[in-house]
C-alpha cells in the first residue's frame, strides 16, 4: 500500500535535511527540509535581561512566523489576526526549550529564536523542533539533549499513518504529535486533535514516538559531521 | 532609510569610527574597489509538484556577501481595482523576520518604504494590462513576498532585483473561473528591465568619494545616499537621493554613469537563468 507522499509503508517518516548557520547576521541558524516542507530557524545574539527579570536563570523566547504563500490557506486570507496557530507553537516551543536548554548556565540572558515556516507540506512541527534543535546546538548553547517532533494520524479508513503530509492531515480523523529528546525519550510536548477512542490515542502516541526516535541516527550524523561542532 | 548593519558584539559607534578610518585610507570593509558591485546570484525553485501551493514563482536572491532574499509569487483571481477595470492588480509585501525583536517598530517603516519602491519601479516596467481576463470582472492579483533573510545594504537593488527575476517569463497557468471560462497559460514579459544600484557618498575634507553599491556598514556612515534605477537603453526609471546637504549636477550624472557601466552585467545575471526548468 503506497501512502500519498509516496512512501512504501504506513510506518515510513521523511528523513530531514539540516543545514547550519545559513544566515549571516544571526548568532546561529538551522535550515531544515522535510520533504516540501522548509523552515529556517535562526538565534540572536543572546542580549542581557532587563532589572525586573534579573535570576539565577536564563530565559528562551520564540517567535514562530509563517510565510504568506507557505499554506494554501493563508494566501487568500488578508487579514493578520491576533490569535494564530503559530502562536500556540512559539509558547510551546518556549515550553520546550525551557526544559532542554541548561539555563542556569546563560544567567541572566535572554536568547531570541526566530522561527520562519518557508514552504508547508505537512510535519510543520517536525520540522521546526528539528531546526530549532539544530539552531541551539550550533549557537553553543549547552542543552540536556537534542529534541525532535513527529506527528501521526487516524485516515479516514482507519489506518494509522506516520509523518502525515498536508493533504493526510487535512482529512484524518485524530492527529497526535509529540516532541521528545531523542537519547533519553523523555516527552517534551504532546499533542491529541480529533475524536477517536482512548486505545487509539495510545497508539498514535506510541507511533509518533517511533517515529521521532527512527529520525536520530539521521539528526545526530548531520549534526556530528559538520566542521564547526 | 536603511537596515541597521549587524555588528554582533561590537557597539555601533565604535563599529561606524572603524568603517570611517578604512574609508578614509580609501579602504572597504569587505575589501572592493570603490566602483565595483556585488554581482547577484539567482536561484530559481521549481515547485511545480505541489499545486495546492498557489505559488507560481520562487527565487532566491544573493550575492558574494551577506544579503539574501527570498522572492515568493502567488496568483489568485480577482476583481479588478475601480479606477482601472482593465488592469490586474499587484501588490508587494516586505518581511524581515529575522531581526532582532527590539528593531522591529524601527525597521516597520523601511519595509514599508521598501515594498512601495519595488511595486512602482515594476509597475512602470511592466504592463498591468496582461494581467488582466474579463475587463472589468476578472483580473490576475499577483503578490510578491519579499522575505529578507540576510540584510546587509543595498535592500533596493536587492529586492527589486529578486522581485524581477520572479517575474520575468513568468507563466501565468490555465485556470479556470468561477463562472466556467477557461483562461489559457500567458507568460509574463517585461517591456523594460530595470537593474538597480545604490551608491554612497562620503565628503572628507571638501572631496567628495563614490561608493558603489554600499553594504550595511557604509550606509551608517554615508553623508549621501542614492539609488539608481537604469533600464536596456541606460534610461533612467527611478532615482532616489537622500542625505545630509544637496548635490550638484556633476555628482549627479556621475552616478548615473557608475551605475550604467555595470547595467549590463547586472541585467545577464539577473536573467540568465530566468526561465524555470520545465
Amino acid at each position: 500500500m503506497k501512502q500519498n507522499g509516496g512512501r512504501e509503508t504506513p510506518d515510513g517518516v521523511r528523513y530531514p535535511h539540516i543545514a547550519l548557520d545559513v544566515l549571516g547576521q544571526c548568532h546561529s541558524s538551522a535550515c531544515v527540509e522535510l520533504g516540501n516542507t522548509r523552515v529556517i530557524c535562526a538565534v540572536h545574539h543572546p542580549q542581557q535581561l532587563v532589572d525586573e527579570y534579573r535570576g539565577s536563570r536564563g530565559r528562551v523566547a520564540c517567535t514562530v512566523r509563517r510565510s504568506a504563500s507557505a499554506g494554501s490557506h493563508a494566501a487568500g486570507s488578508a487579514q493578520p489576526s491576533v490569535v494564530t496557530p503559530e502562536k500556540d507553537m512559539s509558547l510551546a516551543l518556549e515550553g520546550v526549550a525551557e526544559e532542554v536548554v541548561i539555563l542556569e548556565k546563560i544567567p541572566q540572558l535572554l536568547v531570541e529564536v526566530v522561527v520562519e515556516i518557508l514552504a508547508e507540506d505537512g510535519g510543520v512541527w517536525d520540522a521546526v523542533a528539528t531546526s530549532m534543535s539544530a539552531a541551539l546546538v550550533s549557537g553553543g548553547f549547552e542543552m540536556y539533549d537534542l529534541f525532535s517532533a513527529c506527528g501521526s494520524a487516524l485516515l479516514s479508513d482507519g489506518a494509522v499513518v506516520l509523518d502525515p503530509d498536508a493533504a493526510e492531515e487535512s482529512n484524518a480523523q485524530a492527529s497526535a504529535l509529540v516532541c521528545l529528546m531523542l537519547n533519553s525519550g523523555d516527552i517534551c510536548y504532546a499533542r491529541h486533535q480529533g475524536s477517536c477512542e482512548p486505545g487509539t490515542v495510545l497508539e498514535l502516541v506510541s507511533s509518533a514516538m517511533k517515529g521521532c526516535l527512527s529520525r536520530k541516527s539521521a539528526i545526530t550524523t548531520q549534526l556530528i559531521n559538520h566542521p564547526i561542532l | 532609510m536603511s537596515l541597521p548593519p549587524a555588528t554582533g558584539a561590537v557597539e555601533l559607534s565604535s563599529f561606524k569610527q572603524h568603517v570611517i578610518r578604512l574609508l578614509t585610507q580609501s579602504k572597504r570593509l569587505d575589501g572592493r574597489p570603490f566602483d565595483s558591485i556585488r554581482v547577484p546570484h539567482i536561484l530559481h525553485e521549481n515547485r511545480q509538484d505541489t499545486k495546492i501551493n498557489r505559488v507560481l514563482a520562487s527565487t532566491l536572491y544573493t550575492d558574494d556577501t551577506g544579503t539574501c532574499v527570498n522572492c515568493i509569487v502567488t496568483g489568485v483571481f480577482g476583481p479588478p481595482p475601480p479606477q482601472h477595470p482593465e488592469e490586474g492588480r499587484l501588490t508587494v509585501e516586505v518581511t524581515a523576520p529575522f531581526f532582532p525583536g527590539y528593531s522591529a517598530f524601527q525597521i516597520e517603516g523601511t519595509l514599508h518604504e521598501l515594498a512601495r519602491f519595488v511595486r512602482s519601479t515594476i509597475i512602470s516596467c511592466l504592463d498591468l494590462t496582461e494581467l488582466c481576463v474579463i475587463s472589468g470582472e476578472a483580473c490576475w492579483v499577483l503578490r510578491v513576498e519579499l522575505i529578507l533573510m540576510n540584510a546587509d545594504g543595498g535592500l533596493r537593488a536587492a529586492t527589486l532585483h529578486a522581485a524581477v527575476a520572479a517575474l520575468h517569463n513568468l507563466t501565468l497557468p490555465k485556470a479556470r473561473l468561477p463562472s466556467g471560462d477557461v483562461v489559457e497559460s500567458r507568460c509574463l514579459c517585461f517591456h523594460r528591465i530595470p537593474v538597480a544600484a545604490t551608491i554612497g557618498l562620503c565628503g572628507t575634507a571638501g572631496s567628495m568619494q563614490f561608493l558603489l553599491d554600499t553594504n550595511a556598514a557604509e550606509e551608517s556612515v554615508a553623508d549621501v545616499l542614492l539609488t539608481v534605477v537604469i533600464d536596456e537603453t541606460d534610461g533612467i526609471v527611478s532615482f532616489l537621493h537622500h542625505g545630509r546637504f544637496p548635490l550638484l549636477l556633476p555628482h549627479l550624472t556621475d552616478a548615473i554613469d557608475m551605475v550604467a557601466s555595470h547595467g549590463a552585467a547586472l541585467r545577464s545575471a539577473i536573467l540568465k537563468s530566468s526561465s524555470p526548468p520545465q
